[in-house]
Order: structure tokens, then C-alpha cells, then sequence
């Protein structure tokens, strides 16, 4: 029989994994939830050690208990609420965020002024059990973390094998019923195999929440998810994703999700009209360029660019340019919801040649402009709908230069790049030049350079060499080992810019703060440079059909460079892509080399796939790859395989099981099987018998029996013999064993006569 | 092999309990909303729930199915009377299983084993006291019901149908002293118990000496002469003589159409002449032989053998025109044996029809007369 101390053990070690977890999940919110869970935790510590010990509360000293805790819980109640008034910590959160937290000390104090009780009945026990349930509940709203996972499996573990011993309490009347209940019957409790009652029915509730998990698990995972907007619980949800309001602040911290919902497809087909299967995996999708910098924020910036010089353009009809080998042909579709267009970077076009964009409509393809913020201008048909999306077709090839856009003149030669792009070159962050100039210096000293990219007067590149320097610089940002690339968002110093906490103190980040620091950078350098917000990469669909998905959303930065080799009274110039971020930049932080940080990676991954992110898209996906690996051969061969292991271990375990002998039972099962005798006629151990005890005080009721005095020595031959074969070691023999059968015949039937 | 071996087993049937019901309601109204709100660590902590449910219902439907039961043959007993009534539990399987037995018989609270973990081939029998109300026979089933390991659900199995429990009409206390008297005083008369045919003090023994009074002595045993003589009461001390055994025969007696008096009346005369065939063996150590019209006649010479004889007890269901046993119900021994008549009526022409139809008188008495040998039992609570 399991005792009650695994009972108390079990069920106090429930309420204070539910503490835990809550302590946990609110600590970034309140912090002060995590003392009050530390002293729930001590709290539940002590009531376990003393509720064996002392009497605990009556029901009036208890309520009395709960009135001061829920008084305590009021004051600090209101003292958060002053301070939110004082502060408005959560007003970004909003003060339904701050009441829901504030349910999480609430919750353990609660827990621990009933366990306070004395005398409690299942009534009590499931009330704590549920108080505990809400808690952990909102826990697991509030963080959807690894760890928060990992305590609400630890908690589910422990409240399983705590309601498996609450069952047998229940059942054998340790726990008394709800008052007012059914009251239990008759009870007579059998012991079978472990008279001494050291049962701690652990491992079958271990299995049994494994079962449930194993139910749980692919139930989730198969299920459909709901295509409502995901609870947040006031906690802005940031991902990795193209944002349609064009922004970007570098001010956010917190772990970026992942969004595998697709933004827009392509299909690519080859100037012979098949389809395009070998589209470059590190393709570049431009979006939008952000030129106005400020405290963290990019913003689009409303002066213009100075008009480029225009070209002779046939205006009637478009037909697709002539790029030379390898030219292919990129069908866009692009959601109205984005409300942007994305072209492959960069735009490769020949001057004489006619635009390589045209828009799909109706009637004839119409061509875009170029422009001089680097984009082609196309003007929306009037007569299409709203919410239709964007049809488009771009006729590229390989660039003859990496990142080099198509080459263009302004308008007016004296204002580039010193005047009209002034907005282009302002850099807000002091330190990003220091950066910058560090980096040129090393980059000089490691001869990445070219010999005079410097002008000695200003001390600042070339305008000749804007294009060499962007690249080293971008390079050099790229390859700098101690910037590191993460999705978890960090600021190490809040008093500085973004830009130069990255630079110089958290030195971690994505994309965006690569990108920016290297736009930053440049304009330190005078070469203008802007944001630039698209994706990268693509998910090839077959037939040449690709999806890009909201996941491969990325930034990068553009310079705009005399084309090398030009006319330096008259340049041209071109955007000159540039992507500082390592690797090119990936959705997801790179594991260091450490098996336990791969592990941690792996780990972090696969909770942010299948739970944090696991959206109806990201079941499909999911689906669909478990569907194509279990056609693969080998994943047949292997299920076959394990199949038929298994079949042959089962049926070899039966046989076996068949063919045995039946075991021999020892003393101590001989001996429980006489406690279970004695049990079912009312004859039980006190609690603390020993076995000895037990054994005399049997005797002693069998005396009292009418017609089992003459039995009544049996239990204390057992006993001897169980002490003797248990802790003397003497093995029984087999007459000394037939002795005690016969005894133990002769008990039952004097008992049941 | 051994399914088809196995008897006809009632069906296990898997249902929720109260608590279950109340688990289930959580986990739906939770998941909803978390299956809504994409909460998804809530919704898998909720799947798990439902898993509980799953698991519950493997475990105890295999425990219910494993195990078997049987209700202990338990030999006729008393109303009112603390029997010890058993349920054998035998788990069918090599692995432990843990189970509760009930037992259904009669009303009242059943008796509820719970047998946890009862290894593998081996039974178990669980015995506890049970007292039924009223007489008659009670069957029920023996209930073998699992919730293991969360008593959210509960998988029931009735063991076993057959086997009853008699129940004899509940006893009331007789002076069995007073009784022999009041037999023998009775007996040579014609059967009316109102007419006296013989002293009473000749009727119990011959006198062997006196002794001190002692609380209950009869007052007619004070020997006053000796009182006077000592100062303090003395009484006379008999040898007790051969009691004669005794005939019981009762008339369940029971109008057409009966009222609640008249049912109160049948009973109270079969707890009379329970108790006076219990009280005359138990006090004499003598056959009894019990005749019930329309039942086998039965002659018990050991208690247990009685509580068997007065089986008829448990049946007579009372009857408008009790027809009279002949006298070859009775064999050889009524001329010999004390003849009672107990009947639920007063004044009964079964008296006369029996006297008639066996050639002797019977003594007869019925519980309005309010003997004062006997004090009926308490009636049921």
C-alpha cells in the first residue's frame, strides 16, 4: 500500500512545481512574483514538515488564515496598482495584462492557506489541486517558453501521480469524502504483496503521464489550429516578417517568432519557356528603402531624391529586355496586404534596353520607370480593385557585378551626392563614425582597401572608391567575431542608441541592427546609404513555382556608389547592395559548437516550430514533411522492421512467460500474503506496526475469535520466519515453508468458518 | 484457450464518475478557449487532461476484466442480526490488479471491499458484518468496479447473480425457562392456551434445594419459609428434568385482503416462532422440528440445522386458508414433543383443524396474547 507520507509528498511537491511555474512565467512582468513564489515554495516546505507532526488549522482558524492572506494579497494589490499609476509600466500592456498577473500571487497564497488546513477531505484536496491547475494554466498562457514548458511537464508528472494516490486514498478511506457526500461503506483494504506498505506507485503514475503525454502530443500535433489571431496576453508578438506599416524599430527586445505564413510567390521560368528549378537559394527580395534614421527608428522619410535623367522609352508597348545569358523571367504575385512590390536584387538592366518590369494586367503588359531611390516606379491600374494583388513580371539575369544595380545619371550633376542627398549621408549615432573609422583602419592595415581611398584633407573615402569601401565595410561588419547574429533581442545599455549598443555593448542581434549599423556606418563615411526591408530566400514549390514566406523577411543595406570607372565630372551612379549580416543572415541564431548549446538550439527550435508557432501553415507544413518522409523506403524498411522486432519480443516474452515455472514466492510476499488475509477479516497493522507488532497484535484478535485460538500462533510463525529469511538472512527451508503453508491453510479456514 | 474456457462473464461497462464529469467540463471549456486562442502550451496541458481520461479508461476497464468475484455462501440468517457476509476475489491474470468488490445483496449500505493490488492467480476473500432489516431472500449481484488510477471513470462488472441470502425473521428474546413452562403447563390441555391443565411449579423439576435469590429468579420460586428463616430471599433450585423436544407449527395467516396490521401481525408471529424454536434449542439442546403448511417439514438437531429448518420463514408470504399438515408430517414424534402453534391470528380454527387433523392438541399461542416469556425484537430501524 502506498503510504501517506507519498500521498503528502506527492501532493505538496504538485503545489509547489504550480509555484514554480508561476514564479517563472510572471517574473518578467512582476518581479516581485517570483519572492512570493520562492515563499510559497519554503511555505508548502514547512506545512509538509509539520502536518505529520502538529494539528493543523481548524476550518475558523483557517478561513481566519485565508482573510489575513487575502488582506496581505489587497495591500500588495494596491500598491502595484499606485505604482502603475506612478509609472505606467504596463501601458503598453494595458491594465487587463496587470490584473491578469496579478491572479499569479493570488493563486499560490491561496494554495498555501488551504494546505493549511487540518482535517482536509477530498473536497479540499481538489480544490487545491485546482487552484494549482488555474495557475499553472496561466502560467503556460503567459510564457510559451522551453523552461515554462519543462516545469508544466514536471508539474503534470507530479499532479499525476498525486491524483493516482489521492484515488487510493480516497478508495480506502484515509481521505475522508466531501461532507455531505456519499459516505464510504464498508471498507476492508487488502494488502498484497508488501505488508510494511513502502509502495510509492511512482512509476505507474510515471507511466501513466507518459500515456497521457504520448495521447496528448500527436493529438496536438494532427489536430487543426484554430486560424484565429493568437492570444497574446498583451505582450506585442514580434517576428520575423515583412511589416506592411514600413517600419523598423530597433528599440524592441524579446525573443523574435517565426512566421511561416507565405508572403508572396514567384514562379521563374527560363527565356525557353521552362520552368526555373535552379533559382538562387540566397536570392534577395526588395521591398522598401527607409532613409530617415532617428533614436532607434527607421522611417521611410518624405523629402525626395533629386530626379534622375530620363531615357528614351518607347511608351506605346513593352516587350521584355535583352539581358544576355542566363536571362530568366520572374512572375510576381504579391498579396495587396503587403502593399509593396519586391523585385530579385538587384534590378539587372541594360541602359539601351526596355525596362525589365512591366505590369501584368488585362490588356498588353505596361513597363515601369526606374527611379532614383533605386526602385522601378510602376502606377497602379485605377480601375483595379482593392485588395487584388499585384501581378507583375521581371525579366533579370546574373549581375555582371555582385549587388550592382542598374546605372543611372541625375538629373542635375551638381547636386549628387553632396547636395540633394544629404538625407542620404546624416548619421544621428556619434560613435557609429568611430566604428566606422576603426573598421577602415583595420581593413587599411590588412590592405582590403584600395591604395588611395582616402582623401587626406577630409579623412574621408573617395568618392572613386565609395563602391570598394561599402563592400569592405560590409564585408569587415560581417566577419567581426565578436558581433554575434541572434533572434533574442537584447539591449545591454538602454541609455544609448540602438545603432551604438549594438556597436559597442550587446553586440548581438539580427538583421535589422546588421543592416543599420552599416548604414550608419557608411553615412559616418559620407556615402549615402539606406535601410532596406524584402526577403531572402525562397521555397522552390516544383515546377518552377517558389513561395516566399513571411520567415525569410530580411534587411540589408543599399549604397548608392559611382558606378567604378565612370566619368567622375558626370558619374553614374547605382545602388550597390550590401549585406553586413553573417552568413547572409539566417532566420534562426546559429548554435555555437558546444554539444550542450546544440542541444539548447535544437531545443529552442523545435518549441518555437511545434508550439510557439505552430500555426495552421506550420501544421500543414509539418504534415506534409512527416507524410513524405514515411513514404521514403528507408522509413518503410524501418517501421517494417520495428515492427516485426517487436512482434518477434512479444512473442517471445508470452513463450517465455508460458514455458516458466511459477516463481517461488519469498518470505516477504509469504508474509504479505497472510497480512492480506488477516486484512480482509478486519485484522489490519496499525499505523507503524512493524511486522513483529503486527504479528502479536493479529494473535491476539485471533484469540479473541471464536474458533481461531488455536490458530492464532500462525502470524507470529510468519513473522519469525520473515524476520529471520528478511533481515537474518537465513534462507527458509522447504520443510520449514511447507510448515508455514499448512499453518496459513489452517488460519483461512478458521477464519472464514 | 483460456477465454473459451472461461464461464459467461457479464459485460464490463465504463462510465464517469462525478469527478470525471467535472474534469471533463474543465478540459473542454478550457481547450476551447485555448484551441481558439492558439494558446498552445495551455491546449497541450489540456490534451493531457483528456489523455487522463483515456488512461483511466484502459486501466480500469483491465482491471474490471481481469478479475472475478463471488458473494461466500453465507448459511441463513437472523434480520437483524450481524452476519458476516464475504466477497472472494480472484484475479483471473498474472499481473496485479486493483479493484473494489461490493456486494449488492439486500438494502441498506453494501458492503465495499477495496482490493489493491492483488497479485497475479491468487483470490482473495474479504468478509465484513452486515445486518438486513426485514426477512426474506436477498439476492443481488456482486459488483466488481475499477477507477484506477484517477477515479475519473469507473468500469463495472457484475461478477456474479446467482447465490441469495436467507434471512430468517428477526429474533426477539424468550425466557426459556418461562417458555418450557408455559409449553408444558399448556399441553395437556386441548390447545387453548388460555385454560390451565397443570401446575407450573410440577412442570419444570423436581426440587433439588434453595439458594440465594438472584435478579431474574421467578417470583413464584421464592421459598418463603427459608426467606423468613435466613432474612433474606431464597429461592428454590431445580434439577432440571428432560426437556421434551418440540413441534412448532406456524400459521402464516393472512387475510384476502390484508391491512398493515394484519402484515405487522404475520411477521411478528413468525419472529415468535423463531424465536421460540431458537430459544428451545439453544436452552434444551433438543431437536425442533418446524412445520410450515405448504412447506417440507424439517427437524434440526444442531443450530445450524435449524437456521436451514426455519428457511420457511423467510418465504411464507401469509395465505387466507392455511391448510393443516396431516399427522404423517410429523412422524412419530408428537406424541412425545411439546406442540406449539404460533399464529398471526388470535383465536384460530387452524388450531382446532390441526388438533383434528393429527390427533393432539397443540399449545397455541400468537404475539397479541403477549406471552410473558417473550419480549418481541425491536422492530426495524
Amino acid at each position: 500500500m502506498p503510504t501517506e507520507a507519498s500521498f503528502r509528498f506527492s501532493t505538496y511537491l504538485t503545489l509547489a512545481l504550480a509555484c514554480v511555474a508561476i514564479g517563472y512565467a510572471e517574473a518578467a512582468l512582476l518581479p516581485e512574483v517570483a519572492a512570493f513564489a520562492a515563499l510559497a515554495v519554503i511555505g508548502l516546505g514547512v506545512l509538509y514538515f509539520l502536518e505529520s507532526r502538529v494539528a493543523f488549522l481548524s476550518i475558523p482558524a483557517a478561513n481566519r488564515l485565508g482573510m489575513a492572506v487575502g488582506l496581505l494579497f489587497l495591500m500588495w494589490a494596491a500598491y502595484r496598482v499606485k505604482r502603475e499609476l506612478d509609472t505606467g509600466e504596463f501601458v503598453n500592456m494595458g491594465w487587463h495584462m496587470l490584473f491578469v498577473a496579478m491572479c499569479g500571487p493570488l493563486v499560490m497564497l491561496a494554495v498555501v492557506a488551504k494546505s493549511a488546513r487540518g482535517d482536509k477531505h477530498a473536497g479540499d484536496y481538489w480544490g487545491m489541486h485546482g487552484i494549482a491547475l488555474a495557475g499553472v494554466g496561466l502560467s503556460a498562457a503567459l510564457a510559451e517558453e522551453p523552461i515554462c514548458f519543462a516545469l508544466v511537464g514536471l508539474y503534470l508528472c507530479a499532479a499525476i501521480w498525486s491524483l493516482a494516490l489521492l484515488h487510493l486514498c480516497r478508495a480506502r478511506g484515509i481521505v475522508p469524502p466531501i461532507p455531505g457526500g456519499t459516505q464510504p461503506a464498508t471498507k476492508a483494504v487488502a494488502v498484497s504483496t508488501d505488508p510494511t506498505g513502502h509502495r510509492t506507485e511512482f512509476r505507474p503514475a510515471l507511466a501513466c503521464a507518459l500515456a497521457a503525454l504520448a495521447f496528448a502530443v500527436p493529438f496536438y500535433l494532427l489536430t487543426p489550429r484554430s486560424t484565429a489571431s493568437k492570444a497574446d496576453f498583451g505582450k506585442p508578438r514580434m517576428e520575423i516578417g515583412y511589416s506592411a506599416d514600413q517600419m523598423v524599430d530597433l528599440n524592441r527586445t524579446g525573443a523574435l517568432g517565426t512566421n511561416p505564413e507565405p508572403a508572396f510567390e514567384v514562379v521563374a521560368r527560363n527565356r525557353d519557356g521552362s520552368p526555373k528549378t535552379d533559382l538562387n537559394p540566397e536570392q534577395r527580395w526588395r521591398g522598401k528603402a527607409l532613409r530617415h534614421y532617428a533614436v532607434g527608428e527607421w522611417k521611410a522619410g518624405e523629402q525626395a531624391l533629386p530626379p534622375i535623367a530620363p531615357r528614351p522609352l518607347d511608351v506605346t508597348s513593352w516587350v521584355p529586355p535583352d539581358l544576355g545569358a542566363g536571362q530568366y523571367e520572374l512572375r510576381f504575385e504579391v498579396p495587396a496586404k503587403l502593399r509593396a512590390s519586391f523585385l530579385a536584387d538587384p534590378v539587372v538592366w541594360a541602359g539601351d534596353q526596355p525596362p525589365p518590369l512591366a505590369v501584368l494586367g488585362d490588356g498588353p503588359p505596361r513597363r515601369w520607370l526606374p527611379v532614383s531611390d533605386g526602385t522601378f516606379f510602376w502606377e497602379p491600374d485605377p480601375m483595379r480593385p482593392k485588395g487584388e494583388p499585384r501581378r507583375y513580371v521581371q525579366h533579370t539575369a546574373p549581375p555582371a557585378r555582385a549587388g550592382a544595380g542598374p546605372a543611372f545619371r541625375f538629373l542635375d550633376p551638381r547636386v549628387a551626392p553632396a547636395g540633394g542627398l544629404r538625407a542620404l549621408t546624416q548619421n544621428s549615432v556619434a560613435r557609429a563614425k568611430e566604428a566606422a573609422d576603426a573598421a577602415l583602419a583595420e581593413l587599411d592595415a590588412a590592405n582590403k582597401l584600395p591604395r588611395d581611398w582616402r582623401d587626406p584633407i577630409s579623412r574621408l573615402p573617395r568618392v572613386a572608391h565609395h563602391d570598394a569601401v561599402a563592400r569592405a565595410l560590409s564585408a569587415h561588419l560581417a566577419a567581426r567575431p565578436d558581433l554575434r547574429y541572434t533572434t533574442e533581442l537584447a539591449r545591454a545599455n538602454r541609455t544609448v542608441d540602438p545603432v551604438e549598443d549594438f556597436l559597442f555593448f550587446s553586440k548581438v542581434g539580427h538583421c535589422e541592427r546588421f543592416a543599420s549599423a552599416l548604414v550608419l556606418m557608411l553615412r559616418s563615411q559620407e556615402i549615402p546609404a539606406v535601410l532596406v526591408l524584402g526577403f531572402k530566400g525562397s521555397e522552390h514549390l516544383g515546377g518552377g513555382k517558389y513561395v516566399v514566406r513571411q520567415e525569410h523577411a530580411h534587411a540589408w543595406a543599399e549604397a548608392l556608389v559611382p558606378v567604378p570607372g565612370t566619368d567622375s565630372r558626370n558619374p553614374e551612379y547605382h545602388w550597390l547592395s550590401v549585406d553586413p549580416t553573417p552568413d547572409g543572415g539566417t532566420d534562426a541564431p546559429r548554435p555555437g559548437p558546444g554539444l550542450l548549446s546544440r542541444a539548447k538550439a535544437w531545443a529552442s527550435d523545435t518549441f518555437r516550430e511545434y508550439l510557439a508557432d505552430y500555426t495552421p501553415e506550420q501544421r500543414k507544413e509539418t504534415l506534409k514533411r512527416f507524410a513524405a518522409r514515411l513514404l521514403q523506403p528507408e522509413a518503410i524498411a524501418t517501421i517494417a522492421g520495428a515492427f516485426v522486432l517487436l512482434v518477434g519480443a512479444w512473442t517471445g516474452f508470452r513463450i517465455k512467460r508460458a514455458s516458466a515455472p511459477p516463481a517461488e514466492p519469498d518470505a516477504a510476499q509469504w508474509f504479505g500474503e497472510l497480512a492480506a488475509l488477516l486484512a480482509a477479516h478486519g485484522i489490519r497493522p496499525a499505523p507503524g506496526d512493524t511486522a513483529l507488532e503486527f504479528a502479536h497484535s493479529a494473535a491476539d484478535a485471533l484469540r479473541a475469535k471464536p474458533g481461531c485460538a488455536e490458530v492464532a500462533e500462525v502470524p507470529l510463525a510468519w513473522a519469525t520466519a520473515y524476520y529471520l529469511e528478511r533481515f537474518g538472512g537465513v534462507p527458509i527451508s522447504d520443510a520449514r515453508r511447507a510448515e508455514l503453508d499448512t499453518g496459513l491453510d489452517a488460519l483461512r479456514r478458521a477464519i472464514a468458518a | 484457450m483460456r477465454r473459451a474456457e472461461a464461464p459467461a462473464r457479464q459485460p464490463a461497462r465504463l462510465k464517469f464518475t462525478a469527478l470525471g464529469l467535472g474534469w471533463l467540463a474543465v478540459a473542454a471549456f478550457v481547450g476551447s478557449v485555448s484551441w481558439y486562442k492558439s494558446i498552445n502550451l495551455v491546449l497541450i496541458v489540456v490534451y493531457a487532461m483528456v489523455g487522463m481520461l483515456f488512461v483511466n479508461a484502459y486501466f480500469a476497464r483491465r482491471a474490471a476484466r481481469r478479475a472475478d468475484a463471488a458473494r461466500v455462501p453465507v448459511p441463513p440468517v437472523f434480520a437483524g442480526e450481524r452476519a458476516e457476509c464475504g466477497v472472494t476475489v480472484r484475479n483471473r491474470s498474472r499481473f496485479p490488479v486493483t479493484v473494489t468488490a461490493e456486494d449488492r445483496a439486500g438494502g441498506g449500505a453494501a458492503n465495499t471491499f477495496f482490493v489493491y493490488r492483488l497479485p497475479g492467480g491468487h483470490e482473495l476473500t474479504c468478509t465484513a458484518a452486515k445486518e438486513f432489516a426485514r426477512r426474506g431472500r436477498v439476492k443481488g449481484p456482486v459488483a466488481l468496479t475499477s477507477a484506477v488510477p484517477f477515479g475519473f471513470l469507473e468500469c463495472e462488472r457484475l461478477a456474479e447473480t446467482d447465490g441469495e441470502i436467507v434471512v430468517l425473521p428477526r429474533l426477539g428474546v424468550a425466557d426459556a425457562d418461562g417458555l418450557r413452562r408455559w409449553v408444558l403447563r399448556y399441553t395437556a390441555g386441548d390447545g387453548w392456551a388460555r385454560r390451565t391443565q397443570r401446575r407450573a411449579s410440577a412442570d419444570a423439576a423436581e426440587v433439588r434445594g434453595v439458594r440465594e435469590y438472584r435478579t431474574g429468579d421467578a417470583l413464584r420460586d421464592i421459598h418463603w419459609r427459608s426467606t423468613a428463616r435466613r432474612g433474606e430471599p431464597m429461592v428454590r433450585e431445580y434439577d432440571k428434568s428432560p426437556s421434551p423436544e418440540l413441534v412448532l407449527v406456524v400459521e402464516p395467516w393472512l387475510p384476502e385482503t390484508p391491512t398493515d396490521a394484519d402484515r405487522a401481525n404475520l411477521e411478528a408471529a413468525l419472529s415468535l416462532a423463531a424465536t421460540v424454536a431458537v430459544h428451545w434449542r439453544q436452552a434444551f439442546d433438543v431437536p425442533v422440528t418446524i412445520v410450515v403448511p405448504g412447506a417440507p417439514t424439517a427437524t434440526a438437531s444442531s443450530d445450524e440445522d435449524l437456521r436451514v429448518a426455519l428457511t420457511p420463514f423467510a418465504d411464507a408470504t401469509g395465505t387466507a386458508n392455511p391448510e393443516p399438515p396431516g399427522a404423517e408430517a410429523f412422524g412419530r414424534k408428537l406424541g412425545t414433543s411439546a406442540r406449539v402453534l404460533v399464529s398471526s391470528r388470535a383465536s384460530t380454527p387452524f388450531a382446532v383443524a390441526l388438533a383434528r387433523a393429527t390427533g393432539k392438541p397443540f399449545v397455541t399461542v400468537c404475539p397479541i396474547d403477549r406471552p410473558v416469556w417473550y419480549q418481541p425484537p425491536a422492530p426495524p430501524v
